[in-house]
């Protein structure tokens, strides 16, 4: 599809390859003593200061003999224009310039009742009908497109290319400098997993957390109990007892520490042992025949 | 065909959310991973002493021999048996001298009680029967 300003709307469904009109680029066609394209590029924006109203400009450029052709255009101005044809970014496939598509011409084609396209010295020019009445009208079912596209983009219009590197390698830095700093931090992470592996083998221990937890849990058991044990004996074998009283036996049974004293009264007995009841809240007792019996659970 | 440089600038800050977020998930488990090896090397060091303290069955031994050595127990008479990972301490007839000093020992030291019985005979004699795990 050929678009001029001219040109009308058009419905579309789906993408399509777009031409624009010479009306819609700045093109030069020069001699530079630049041997390579890639030199040429970092020069376009100063080889057409001179003659582009103010704005944001793309430049694109390919060689053609020992001359270069020169391009710069308005993305922003072409996307509005495109849009007014009815033609958004999603209709878009590939965007040619005219001088790309059209440097062969033999004849002039017409391209709107009012306009043709020519060329004049290598370049391909829009201009009146009226100077070329019998041209014919342009034919695309045909043409085969070039590879010589160009991007549109309103992206230029928010940042230069330079500030657009500029922010690029900022972000690649700051994303390289956190990726070096997770990675440094990942291999700590493994260095501190190895050296608690090494605490165990230190101290002779199995090689898991979990071995080693249930090493921890059953020795602490051992030793919370043994305490235990000791309190319950502490206060038993410290109790102060009536002349006609005295301790007749102390049993550690399986769970269950058994004191025995020999005493006048349940209410005496129970005085003599109140410390241990009071410390330790479960235990039992019983008074028979003089003697009260108390039982402290461990 | 030219890649549009707002995709490029989207994927940077993607890639740069993507290492931030792990950056900071990885600096989280460092954090954790260096408490975890504080409890490691605290545990291990509490397993060592409660090793040393109840885990040590030679020790148990030669420190029992020692108190059964004892020229305060010679009058009485402590049987010493020695059964599966136990060893059984008994005396028909004690007297109470003996007896507090025999158990003074025993509830002083890392030794550990399974089961025991201390029953008075008369006035001034007891007998005891003690096992303790090794």
């Amino acid at each position: 599809m050929f678009i001029d300003v001219d040109s009308p709307s058009y419905l579309l469904d789906g993408a399509l390859n777009v031409i624009l009109s010479p009306s819609l680029y700045w093109v030069k066609r020069v001699s530079l003593p630049i041997k390579y394209l890639r030199d040429v590029k970092s020069l376009l924006p100063s080889l057409f200061e001179d003659i582009l109203p103010e704005g944001k400009y793309s430049y694109s450029a390919y060689k053609e003999g020992d001359e270069f052709l020169l391009f710069a255009y308005n993305d922003k101005e072409i996307l509005d224009l495109l849009a007014t044809k009815g033609i958004t970014s999603t209709n878009l496939k590939n965007v040619y310039l005219a001088q790309s598509e059209f440097d062969t011409l033999d004849t002039a084609v017409s391209i709107s009742e009012k306009s043709i396209l020519t060329l004049q010295n290598g370049v391909v020019v829009k201009l009146p009908l009226i100077l070329f009445p019998d041209a014919q009208t342009l034919d695309l079912d045909a043409h085969t497109y070039s590879n010589r596209t160009i991007h549109l983009t309103r992206f230029n219009q928010i940042a230069d290319k330079k500030s657009q590197v500029v922010f690029a390698s900022i972000l690649g830095f700051l994303t390289v400098m956190f990726a070096t700093e997770w990675l440094i931090t990942s291999s700590k992470v493994a260095a501190i997993i190895e050296k608690q592996g090494d605490v165990f083998s230190h101290y002779n221990l199995p090689s898991t957390s979990f071995q080693n937890e249930a090493i921890h849990a059953k020795l602490n058991n051992t030793f919370e109990r043994q305490s235990r044990i000791r309190d319950v004996l502490n206060l038993a074998l410290t109790i102060k007892l009536g002349e006609d009283e005295r301790l007749e036996e102390v049993a550690l049974e399986k769970n269950k520490i058994v004191i025995v004293i020999k005493t006048v009264s349940e209410a005496s007995g129970k005085k003599r042992l109140t410390k241990i009841e009071k410390r330790f809240k479960h235990t039992t007792s019983r008074f028979d025949n003089g003697t009260y019996v108390m039982e402290v659970r461990l | 065909m030219k890649i549009n440089p707002l995709y490029i600038g989207l994927l940077l800050v993607i890639a740069l959310f993507f290492a931030v977020y792990q950056l900071d998930q990885s600096k989280q488990q460092l954090h954790d991973s260096k408490i975890a090896l504080l409890k490691v090397e605290e545990m291990a060091q509490e397993i060592d002493a409660l090793k040393q303290a109840w885990d040590n069955p030679k020790t148990v031994t030669s420190a029992l021999n020692r108190i059964l050595k004892s020229p305060q127990l010679k009058s009485a008479n402590i049987q010493k048996i020695k059964k599966r990972g136990r060893i059984v301490l008994s005396s028909k007839k004690a007297n109470l001298k003996a007896t507090n000093y025999f158990f003074i020992k025993l509830f002083n030291g890392a030794f550990i009680l399974q089961n025991f019985d201390v029953k008075r005979l008369d006035d001034e004699s007891l007998s005891f029967h003690v096992e303790i795990e090794i």
